[in-house]
């Protein structure tokens, strides 16, 4: 690409413009929080809040994990019933677009249960699972010694994959069946078999959109796990530290906690975000 | 008597559209195309040369007729190289990997493909854009990749749908003596379907006129090549072709 100057030029204020007046509405926030936090009971002062966020890992004197622990909890919950979405919605979405039969078989009842929060299954699923995790599976009963893998519960893993799981699958579904005809008529005239159709044209021109549902199923997923997290019975996660803290007024916990959700929030998005980008790069440029 | 590449007896094809209504496009087509031969194929827009081309490759079932396309039924021989009428390469392959497509299809190790795709980009003398992605190309470009990719898929026939339709005069030239150097070399047998007569007379041996659903009329081609499209021969040539045409039951 040649970058002529009047380009450049305009790309750096560009640039300049969007981290200008993108950075407006925090900094009005800040400033909204150093006026009150001062003068309010409920909400801390900024130093407060920063003392908890300088030092993740130091025991608070909550009936809680630590700030970075709990974070931890959480963000493992989601990556595991994210991984789990992704790696059955994929497949069946892929499937459901492809084969008829499996289309007619699946579609009713995934159009039933798409609509239902994931988080309304929580108490019936802990009633299933009960105090099963990734610790007891891994550990058997000598689990109560892994204190991060304990606290990995099936149940709570289950309504993350559920989250997550139509987005992906949804996408999945609506790339693998918007897929140029043109395209499969060259392949079909260079004598390809339904299968390899399926790997070298059906898959490639549906992977930007199999990204995009992957995006969306892991923000809907860090959604979940917050909502989820509230539920009693549960005892760890950013969500419990929030009530916890919340319970005995110690407030500079919450904010911090809404901080790391929001940060976590931003960065999971973004990565997914660059990968979007680098598959459906020829997408946005196809004329 | 060697067999012929290309036979078609009785050919027909009636769609059925949106609104439920029967369209015959095709009547009761006979054409034989003998291999080796550079067949073009002329045709009002709407006369059904898009689906002739479509039957031949089996992409779209013929209503009745017999069909045979190198020997076998449409499709399940080996494969033809089809050039569409729309830019048909893969966006999300760079040039040379749209080349080594049908290659790969055919289970050739990599390496073995990509020497032979280079061969035909070089063919069509697009050697030096083996790297660049479909969108960065021109439309001429476009077409010379799409007709090296053909070249790929299919050694010994070779169908074009208007490759040159949306070109300017130079590149429409520039690529025919580029197709025809190839027939030249190659020699497969190509079946070449525009709605332009001065082409068709430049690049066949043969040219039939489709109307109406069948073959209304056909013209053998004994101009000399190289052909020079301003010498009085061409010019005889081309007014008679037009009289046939115009004299031809639609
Ligand atoms: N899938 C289809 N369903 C219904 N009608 C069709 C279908 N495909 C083609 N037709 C009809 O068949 C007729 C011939 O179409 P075809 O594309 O073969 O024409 P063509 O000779 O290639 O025209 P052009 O020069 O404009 O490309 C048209 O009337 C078209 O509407
Ligand atoms: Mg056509």
């Amino acid at each position: 690409m040649s970058g002529s100057g009047t380009t450049r030029t305009s790309t750096v204020r560009g640039v300049a413009r969007k981290f200008v007046l993108g950075a407006l509405p925090p900094l009005l926030v800040l400033l909204a929080w150093v006026h009150f936090g001062s003068r309010s009971a409920v909400i801390p002062s900024i130093p407060e809040v920063a003392r908890v966020l300088a030092h993740p890992f130091a025991e608070p004197d909550l009936d809680s994990l630590s700030l970075g622990t709990s974070t931890l909890v959480s963000l493992l919950r989601v990556l595991i019933g994210f991984g789990l979405a992704a790696a059955t919605a994929v497949p069946l979405g892929i499937l459901v677009g492809r084969v008829r039969i499996v289309r007619e078989i699946f579609s009713p009842i995934v159009e039933m249960a798409r609509p239902i929060c994931p988080v309304a299954w929580l108490p019936l699923l802990i009633v299933i699972f009960g105090r099963m995790s990734v610790g007891t599976l891994l550990h058997g009963e000598a689990s109560w010694r892994h204190e991060l893998t304990s606290q990995l519960g099936v149940a709570m893993i289950v309504v993350i994959w559920w989250g997550a799981f139509f987005p992906i699958f949804v996408n999945t579904v609506h790339g693998v069946t918007h897929v140029k005809t043109l395209y499969q008529e060259v392949a079909k005239t260079c004598g390809a078999s339904r299968g390899l159709i399926l790997l070298h044209v059906v898959l490639p021109a549906a992977l930007p959109s199999i990204v995009a549902g992957l995006r969306i199923g892991m923000g809907t997923g860090w959604m979940v796990i917050v909502a989820a997290e509230f539920f009693p019975g549960t005892r760890s996660g950013l969500a419990y530290m929030i009530t916890t803290a919340d319970e005995v007024g110690r407030h500079e916990y919450v904010f911090a906690c809404i901080l790391v959700i929001g940060l976590l929030g931003v960065l999971l998005n973004a990565v997914l975000g660059r990968l979007e980008d680098r598959v459906g790069r020829w997408q946005a440029r196809e004329r | 008597m060697t067999e012929a590449a290309i036979e078609i007896r009785g050919l027909s094809k009636t769609f059925v559209n949106e609104a439920g209504e029967e369209v015959s496009v095709l009547r009761g087509l006979d054409l034989t195309v003998a291999p080796g031969e550079f067949l073009c194929v002329l045709g009002p827009t709407g006369g059904g040369k898009t689906t002739l081309l479509r039957l031949l490759t089996g992409l779209t079932p013929a209503t009745s007729g017999h069909l045979r396309v190198g020997g076998s039924a449409p499709g399940r021989g080996d494969p033809v190289g089809m050039v569409f009428q729309q830019n048909s390469l893969f966006p999300w392959r760079r040039v040379l990997a749209n080349v080594t497509f049908p290659l790969t299809i055919r289970g050739i190790p990599r390496r073995e493909a990509k020497a032979r795709a280079r061969e035909m980009l070089g063919l069509v003398r697009l050697g030096g854009a083996e790297n660049a992605w479909p969108y960065e190309l021109s439309g001429g470009m476009q077409q010379r990749a799409a007709i090296a990719r053909a070249l790929a898929a299919g050694g010994e026939i070779l169908l074009l749908d208007e490759p040159f339709g949306a070109l300017d005069e130079e590149t429409r030239r520039a690529l025919q003596e580029v197709l025809l150097r190839i027939h030249e070399r190659r020699r497969m047998t190509v079946v070449f379907v525009t709605h332009n007569i001065e082409e068709a007379l430049l690049l066949g041996n043969r040219i039939v006129v489709l109307g109406g659903g069948r073959i209304v009329a056909e013209e053998r081609v004994r101009l000399p090549r190289p052909r020079d499209r301003l010498s009085p021969e061409f010019t005889e040539a081309l007014i008679r072709l037009r009289r046939v045409i115009g004299l031809a039951p639609r």
